[in-house]
């Protein structure tokens, strides 16, 4: 019985894993990649503006599935006696706290980030592979613990998604990009948004499962973070 | 960990992209509990163990001032403003704060972009562009030759010296900064009157200061707005003359409304009072000038009732200012100003730079103590030429110089190379840290221009409209993640200061501009003249000043030997050798030799307004608008706003807040209105800092208004300024 509960969870973080690596640029091993996490390909124009103007920093539309970007960058209130960070507030900006968490969690796991995500260790698709890390190695608690404070943004990112579209729609600067583009573009968007709600759709079917299994004080930090 | 277990979580299949160790699976298993609060817990515990703190120069502006920036486990925690540099005198202003964080902004661009076939831009390699780029550049000079290739660049430590060299090896003079666009008539003007390209006022031991245009307290510069606070706090009389009561004015005294691109004749009325009246210094005219008899023959006829005619500042008030002055000579001084309201603003911008010089000479506070100073500037001495070999000066003449004989040879004027474009001269353009396309001239006619260049190479960080309109853009990494060339600062002491790299990159593709420039020389085959590290460089050129890269590292900024700047009239580096109330180059360009009027170029209709721009203290030219905390500013308070007078509102029937439409011969446009009574009745003020139209910067677009889409594409007689404000404009409610 247990087993076969660590057999659907691992499942599940696999396919948040399969999922994660829809959102970075492929190229021509994107057909693969939806082939693995079971999910309709997108036309190709779509999937090329997808990659290189919503999911490149400094992209035309460039939104990135990065933790730091939808969060406050420092938690002011925890470091008094250092002084707090003079841009702790802001947000928008890549290595902020979840970042630095990240790095400090791949030091103890004995993990290298690839260079391309070295602004980026809190990227999605790094994240839900170590949500599967954690599926496969039955750290339920840890998995647990990770997917309520690693995964929680993805409404803030999904509303960035929505506003960019009407943003696009209402640009004076779309004089400077064809209207072929500017459909690309909104296709792209869209089809982020159905890949991201997958990825929360399965985020939540694992918070149910793992829920099942009684962890009063992992409960209860999660309440208090809350 | 068994085979299979690693089998199945690194393998290809499984598209990983993290690579773990043998242990890894192990590690998860059992110390994977190390939750994002367990971190935060232990960081509060560690008590700034891992502070570091590294010296800079802020790129929020032109200043460049000196700041600290400390990091805190490598990440960047506080920045401060250098003690001891000159400009910051220990504070940073806001748009310091601001652009300290461009190194973690998520609208950077991080790799080289290339502009395809519909305008829009894909990523591409280094290797490639630089290859691309190189393919083009000789093919324009095979064809064209160099003088086809262009560079225009907003002066930074080690950016001017790399373009510099880099478009010389190329063969081309043709090297402009932004001036143009900023301080090039007011410079060139104050040139031909004292040989120097500006001067400062004494502002410790002032009486009197009057300005014409310029604000400290929207322009800022830490230094200045002290000085001007510690000078209003011993009731030194301070004058503003700006259509705008602008945000120096808590520091003023009086606030004198003036019609725009007038001021000319303001300071020719005080003219005319201080020799009329007999209330110039004889001394000072006699011994150490030429022209004055010229001059006073011809200011005769600016008399304070001709000047309110035109300037519509009352007589008596001229009257009033010129004895103020008179009586507070020589501890008094018209401030320089910088690009207000005659940096490149008008069609006699020019000549009223040397109006201001003319004023400062009859009242002989030239070098006085409370005066207006020239101070001198150290810089760098010979290097050794083979490790650094000097590039050969290129023939022929830059574009621009011949039709504009009175530009400061040290800008050159950047609208040479529109018209350049536009008439077929110029083939190939690169930018560095430059937005010409949204602040130099009418964007429109610059777009057309830069369609029909050959190649147009963007250098920055971010993708500004000039950006857009580039076929190659290459990613600078930010101030703050390079160290640059050292940079030379001037006054009653000489300093040298630096930037460093405070933080490692946060991205990895982008480059300093010493390593671009540098890797792009050597693709277009003149690498021999690039073999040398920055680092290198750096510490040949301190050594020539006697002092040593790793002080200089250390504080960020060191004292150069004193100077020895005593009080006294100065020797004035005009040909002359004096003050030129008359200059014998103006006279050979075809203009009046003798300083005198020159009115301005447009003048408003019946219904249109003057239209007047100008800085806010927290954003700077195009460059900042994106960066969220400072666009969150102007956005919580409006400041994109275009400013009615109370009157001018009342007569549209527009109140505040309500939508306007402004129309010009050149573009029309919709934002909100602010009904201030700040304003001189007849003109229009709206903020520069607004209206970005490149879809990279999202915070950035659609807010506010351009002022240069107004602005038809002109150039200024002699030197080729943008003439920014010869321009009128209609408003009229629509919401």
């Amino acid at each position: 019985m247990k087993d076969t509960r660590k057999a659907r969870i691992a499942a599940m973080t696999d396919q948040l894993r399969t999922l994660g690596a829809l959102f970075v640029r492929l190229g021509d091993q994107s057909d693969a990649a939806y082939e693995a996490a079971s999910v309709a390909s997108v036309d190709p124009a779509v999937r090329h503006r997808l990659e290189t103007d919503l999911l490149t920093p400094g992209g035309a539309a460039s939104l990135l599935p990065v933790e730091s970007l939808y969060k406050m960058w420092a938690d002011p209130s925890w470091r008094g006696r250092d002084g707090a960070c003079a841009f702790g507030a802001s947000k928008h900006l890549y290595m902020g706290d979840p970042a630095q968490h990240m790095m400090a969690l791949y030091e103890r796991l004995e993990i290298d980030v690839p260079p391309e995500f070295a602004a980026m260790p809190d990227h999605l698709t790094l994240l839900c592979e170590v949500a599967a890390l954690y599926g496969d190695a039955g750290n339920h608690p840890a998995l647990r613990s990770f997917l309520n404070e690693h995964l929680d943004w993805l409404g803030a990112y999904d509303a960035e998604l929505a506003a960019c579209t009407s943003a696009l729609d209402g640009s004076t600067a779309s004089t400077l990009c064809t209207k072929e583009r500017l459909q690309e573009l909104n296709a792209a968007i869209a089809h982020v948004r159905s890949l991201l709600k997958e990825v929360q759709n399965t985020t939540d079917r694992l918070e149910a499962e793992l829920g099942k299994v009684e962890d009063p004080r992992g409960q209860n930090r999660r309440n208090e973070e809350r | 960990m068994t085979q299979e277990e690693k089998r199945a979580l690194f393998a290809p299949t499984r598209r990983g992209f993290l690579k773990g160790s043998a242990a890894t699976l192990a590690l998860a298993a059992t110390a994977g509990a190390y939750s994002f609060g367990t971190w935060q817990v232990e960081q509060a515990a560690a008590a700034g163990g891992n502070l570091a703190k590294g010296p800079s120069l802020c790129n929020g502006c032109s200043s460049k001032c000196g700041l600290f920036a400390t990091t805190m486990d490598g990440r960047l925690w506080i920045v401060n403003g250098m003690e001891d540099h000159p400009y910051a005198k220990g504070t940073l202003c806001g748009r310091g704060q601001g652009t300290a964080q461009w190194a973690y902004d998520d609208e950077r661009v991080t790799q080289p972009m290339k502009r395809m076939e519909d305008g829009s831009f894909e990523p591409i390699s280094w290797d490639q562009a630089y290859k691309e780029i190189a393919e083009k550049v000789k093919g324009i000079i095979e064809t064209a030759g160099p003088e086809a290739l262009a560079m225009i660049q907003d002066p930074r430590p080690s950016g001017k010296y790399y373009t510099k060299r880099f478009i010389n090896a190329l063969g081309s003079n043709n090297f402009y900064t932004h001036g143009a666009a900023c301080n090039l008539s007011k410079e060139s003007g104050i040139e031909q009157a004292i040989g120097a390209s500006n001067y400062s006022v004494d502002w410790p031991n002032t009486k009197m200061v009057v300005f014409i245009g310029r604000s400290y307290g929207d322009g800022i510069r830490p230094s200045s707005v002290q000085s001007i606070a510690a000078a209003a706090e011993r009731d030194t009389r301070i004058v503003i003359v700006d259509p705008r009561l602008n945000n120096t004015g808590i520091f003023a005294s009086d606030w004198i409304p003036i019609k725009p691109g007038n001021d000319i004749a303001f300071l020719l009325g005080i003219a005319n009072v201080l020799v009329t009246k007999d209330l110039y210094d004889h001394a000072f005219v006699e011994q150490h000038s030429v022209g004055f008899p010229e001059f006073a023959a011809q200011v005769a006829e600016y008399t304070p009732e001709w000047a309110e005619g035109i300037c519509d500042v009352p007589a008596e008030k001229i009257v009033e200012i010129a004895e103020a002055l008179a009586k507070a000579a020589p501890a008094c001084a018209i401030e320089p100003s910088w690009r207000a309201a005659f940096g490149c603003a008008h069609q006699n911008s020019f000549e009223t730079a040397r109006c201001v010089c003319a004023v400062n000479a009859l009242l002989g506070c030239w070098g006085q103590k409370g005066g207006a100073l020239i101070t001198s500037s150290p810089k760098a001495g010979e290097v050794d030429p083979i490790k650094f070999p000097s590039v050969p000066k290129p023939a022929g003449t830059r574009l621009g110089d011949t039709e504009f004989p009175l530009v400061s040879s040290s800008m050159g004027t950047n609208l040479a190379v529109l018209d350049g474009c536009l008439n077929g001269k110029i083939e190939g353009v690169f930018f560095y840290n430059s937005n010409a396309v949204q602040g130099y001239s009418q964007p429109a006619k610059w777009r057309e221009a830069l369609d029909k260049a050959k190649l147009v190479v963007s250098v920055d960080i971010q993708m500004s409209e000039t950006c857009m309109q580039s076929d190659y853009v290459l990613p600078e990494c930010t101030v703050l993640e390079r160290m640059e060339l050292p940079e030379f600062i001037g006054g009653k002491k000489h300093y040298v200061a630096m930037r460093t790299k405070v933080l490692e990159p946060v991205h990895p593709e982008p480059k300093p501009c010493d390593q671009i420039f540098s890797e792009l020389a050597r693709a277009c085959g003149v690498g021999q003249y690039f073999d040398f590290t920055v680092e290198e460089l750096a510490a040949a050129q301190l050594a020539t000043v006697g002092a040593s890269i790793e002080e200089v590292t250390e504080k960020g900024i060191v004292e150069l030997s004193n100077p020895g700047f005593s009080y006294g009239v100065p020797k004035f580096k005009t040909p002359t050798e004096k003050f030129q109330f008359i200059s014998e180059k103006v006279g050979a360009a075809g203009f009046n030799p003798v300083i005198g009027y020159a009115p301005r170029l447009v003048e408003p209709a019946a219904d249109e307004f003057y239209f007047v721009g100008g800085k806010q203290g927290i954003q700077s030219h195009t460059m900042t608008l994106n960066l969220e905390s400072l666009n969150a500013i102007s956005r919580e308070y409006d400041l994109e706003r275009v400013w009615l007078s109370t009157a001018d509102a009342q007569k549209l029937g527009i109140a505040d807040g309500d939508t306007v439409e402004l129309s010009s011969s050149e573009f029309t446009g919709r934002t909100r209105a602010k009904v201030t009574e700040r304003l001189k009745p007849g003109v229009v003020f709206l903020p520069t800092h607004y209206g970005n139209t490149s879809p990279y910067l999202t915070r950035a677009r659609d807010l506010g208004l351009n002022f240069m889409d107004f602005v038809p594409f002109h150039m200024e007689p002699g030197v080729g300024a943008a003439m920014t404000q010869e321009v009128a404009v209609k408003v009229r409610k629509v919401g």
